[in-house]
């Protein structure tokens, strides 16, 4: 109890200070931009960060912020007992409530619906309320996503046999026939297995352009490395490929002509489409891998909804941000380091 | 999730098949593997060969592969194969039966005529002169091989001065090789023969007249000191013989334009030699700017002579220079080109029959689709890339 009431007043300390920084830090931003410290929002202290600090971090979290304490430290830290020491939740003493509030609410359901089950199968009389069976498997929340869940909301750190015995419980309860309010809990931790996630829907990609003579064609750039690709893929083909003026053996090794076949193989389209390729920069692979990423973003139109999912959940139209990395002082490249010599550990011994 | 199985399609357009009704009624993979013998032909004499059998495979028989081809000019890769499929069988294409046709018609009282076979590198224009080759053998014409011509120029073996003239150097080891392949090759041909002058090769040493031709040969062979003199004489009877009408003479060069580069090789390891400078080089050139009758020359150039760094350009007016051209003038150009799309179903076809593509997914309509993309129509890439399947 004492414990946990000193620790709530350095807390509370710990964010009046930072409170009173971040406020002398506001005031005197707003000076230099010449703006009145109340007018101020948060996009334009992002704004003069990012020009005053800028960073080439791919990862955006780590690059510098200016935010109200309370964004950034944890939640606030409310006493979950009353004046006297008796706990809110009625399973605090588990030490995980909300997790075991969870199984323990998903148990009794189960509870009451066997009952119904068996009241309408001793008496013969209609349920109560509409039940149904779930048409589809559902897929429950995986690890790193569950025990997010509980360190983000309640600050509950979760096992994994804890996990185990979550999916077990809620595949069970799944299986019965349920009512409206059991899907509704259910569906907060799971979704159906075979939902037609539409990935990238919109308008921009079925966009093409029409030739002179009347063929469809789209072209779209590629990048890998330091390599740009220029790709336009024309419908309705029979299969030329042309890069640089030259055909498929501009490229003398068998990895980088794979790479320019393996989008035509998902999307089956060897044969039906012509591709005319301009290529600068980089080396062979580079330049390989950029006709792969121009390709598959090229032949989008020309393809099923569903053959788009495959292409984005393969990773085919993303940029590939691998680049080489820097050299380091005090080492010999990115990771090699010097020699270690054992005459500095012996001469070491003999110096005062 | 549908799992993908790779299945024929009983409905392909079935060009190549003779059964064809066959085909659509059943759908397992043997039946169809029956069906398709048509990219082989029984007929094994070249002279036979006609426009209809293009794109077939015939097979050369054993006994001639060993006489002419297994010493001196199949390579290693080829050896290889001869071995591993158990045969030595060559797919018939245009430009051999263009050349063939040619040599049908041709009016042999002219000088000698020259076909130049350019193309792309492993394009297939060592397998249209083994074809011709075997032609030529199957009616009884003399051979004159050089499988490699740029094996003159390359720094290895000892140069030695020319007696007769000071500027031209000689090349013992490569002559003496020479010769011991053309006897092998031609030895129940030239066996009346004899020489009709004599032939001085030193102040002691010299041949008489009325000599056989093989013992010409072997004392060439004996006496390396002489062997590229024997070499001149050679040339000079042969050129007799041809224009009093008692052989036929076919003359191969592969890699010709390595006659108008630099040589590797230095005399006294100073001096650099240029190919002009060599007696071998200047005797053939000898020959083929020649009158003779009945008598053919078949060169190729090729791209595989230049430093690794050349070997982009294909076409005889950049390889071989204005001199060469301007030398070998008039010649028939003849081109080889990449594999059509009916000669890679062939050799595809002739792979399977061989078990050299094993994998089940690359002998569907899918499978050959990516092999031809990947390969680029080109023989030797489609053969690396079926080496894992």
């Amino acid at each position: 109890m004492k414990a946990f009431l000193k620790r709530a007043k350095e807390h509370e300390s710990k964010i009046n200070k930072y409170t009173e920084e971040y406020e002398l830090g506001r005031k005197h931003l707003a000076n230099m931009m010449g703006i009145h410290p109340d007018e101020m929002t948060q996009e334009h202290i992002n704004e003069a960060i990012r020009y005053l600090l800028p960073s080439g971090l791919f990862d955006k979290g780590s690059r510098p912020q200016f935010k109200h304490p309370k964004d950034i430290l944890p939640l606030n830290f409310d006493f979950p007992f009353d004046k006297a020491g008796r706990p809110y939740h009625y399973q605090y003493y588990t030490l995980l409530p909300n997790y075991h509030c969870i199984m323990s609410e998903a148990a009794w359901r189960m509870e009451c619906l066997r009952e119904e089950e068996v009241r309408i199968g001793s008496t013969g009389a209609p349920p109560q309320e509409e039940m149904k069976h779930l048409s589809e498997e559902y897929e429950w929340m995986d690890l790193r996503t569950f025990l997010n869940y509980f360190k983000s909301n309640h600050s509950e750190v979760v096992q994994v046999n804890e996990h185990n015995r979550f999916v077990i419980l809620m595949t069970k309860l799944s299986k019965m026939r349920l009512r409206e309010q059991d899907v509704a809990f259910l569906k907060q931790f799971g979704s159906p297995k075979t939902s037609e996630i539409n990935v990238m829907d919109t308008e921009e990609i079925k966009k093409f352009y029409v030739n002179e003579q009347g063929r469809k064609f789209r072209t779209k750039n590629g990048y890998r490395k330091s390599a740009i690709a220029q790709v336009t893929v024309y419908a309705e083909g029979e299969g030329i490929l042309e890069i640089n003026g030259k055909g498929i053996e501009y490229f003398e090794s068998q990895y980088a002509r794979e790479q320019v076949l393996f989008p035509l193989v998902l999307t089956s389209s060897l044969n039906k489409v012509d591709v005319h390729a301009r290529v600068e920069g980089g080396g062979e692979m580079g330049q390989s891998g950029a006709i792969r990423h121009g390709l598959s973003n090229a032949l989008l139109p020309f393809v099923s909804q569903q053959m788009v999912n495959k292409l984005s959940l393969s990773g085919l139209l993303d940029r590939d941000s691998r680049v080489k990395e820097r050299n380091k002082p005090g080492q010999k490249k990115a990771r090699k380091q010097f020699q270690w010599y054992e005459l500095i550990k012996a001469c070491c011994k003999f110096l005062p | 999730m549908a799992s993908v199985i790779y299945r024929i399609v009983s409905k392909q357009p079935s060009g190549y098949c003779i059964n064809s009704s066959l085909l659509r009624s059943s759908s397992s993979l043997k039946c169809w593997q029956r069906c398709v013998t048509t990219f082989r032909t029984e007929i094994s004499d070249p002279s036979e060969h006609s426009f209809d059998h293009e794109g077939q495979f015939y097979t050369i028989p054993k006994k001639d592969v060993q006489k002419i081809f297994m010493l001196n000019w199949m390579s290693p890769h080829e050896k290889n194969m001869n071995k591993m499929f158990q045969e030595f069988s060559i797919l018939i294409r245009r430009p051999a039966l263009e050349v063939m046709d040619i040599l049908k018609r041709l009016n042999y009282n002219y000088p000698l005529t020259r076909f130049l076979l350019y193309g792309e590198m492993n394009a297939g224009k060592k397998f249209t002169m083994t074809h011709i080759m075997h032609y030529c053998r199957s009616q009884n014409w003399v051979l004159l091989t050089v499988p490699w011509a740029n094996e003159w120029n390359c720094k290895r073996l000892d140069v030695s001065f020319n007696h007769h003239k000071e500027s031209l150097f000689d090349l013992p080891v490569h002559s003496k090789i020479l010769l011991e392949d053309f006897l092998l090759k031609n030895m129940s041909l030239i066996k009346e023969f004899t020489t009709s002058t004599t032939y001085e090769f030193s102040e002691h040493e010299a041949s008489e007249q009325g000599i056989p031709l093989t013992d010409l040969i072997s004392f060439g062979i004996t006496r390396m000191k002489f062997a590229n003199d024997v070499v001149g004489a050679l040339l000079k009877e042969l050129q007799i013989l041809a224009n009093n009408d008692k052989i036929k003479l076919l003359v191969t060069i592969r890699g010709i334009n390595s006659f108008w580069r630099k040589t590797g090789q230095k005399k006294e390891k100073v001096q650099e030699i240029h190919a002009q400078q060599l007696t071998l080089v200047n005797q053939f050139m000898e020959l083929l700017q020649s009158d003779t009758k009945n008598a053919v020359a078949m060169c190729s150039t090729e791209s595989w002579v230049n430093d690794v760094t050349d070997r982009k350009s294909y076409l005889p007016t950049e390889l071989m220079g204005k001199e060469g051209v301007d030398f070998l003038e008039p010649f028939l150009p003849i081109e080889v080109p990449k594999y059509g799309n009916a000669e890679l179903q062939s050799v595809m076809d002739y792979y399977i029959d061989r078990r050299w593509i094993q994998a089940p997914e690359a002998k569907t309509l899918d499978g050959r689709a990516q092999i031809k993309f990947l390969s680029g129509h080109n023989p030797y890439q489609l053969y690396r890339v079926c080496v894992p399947l």
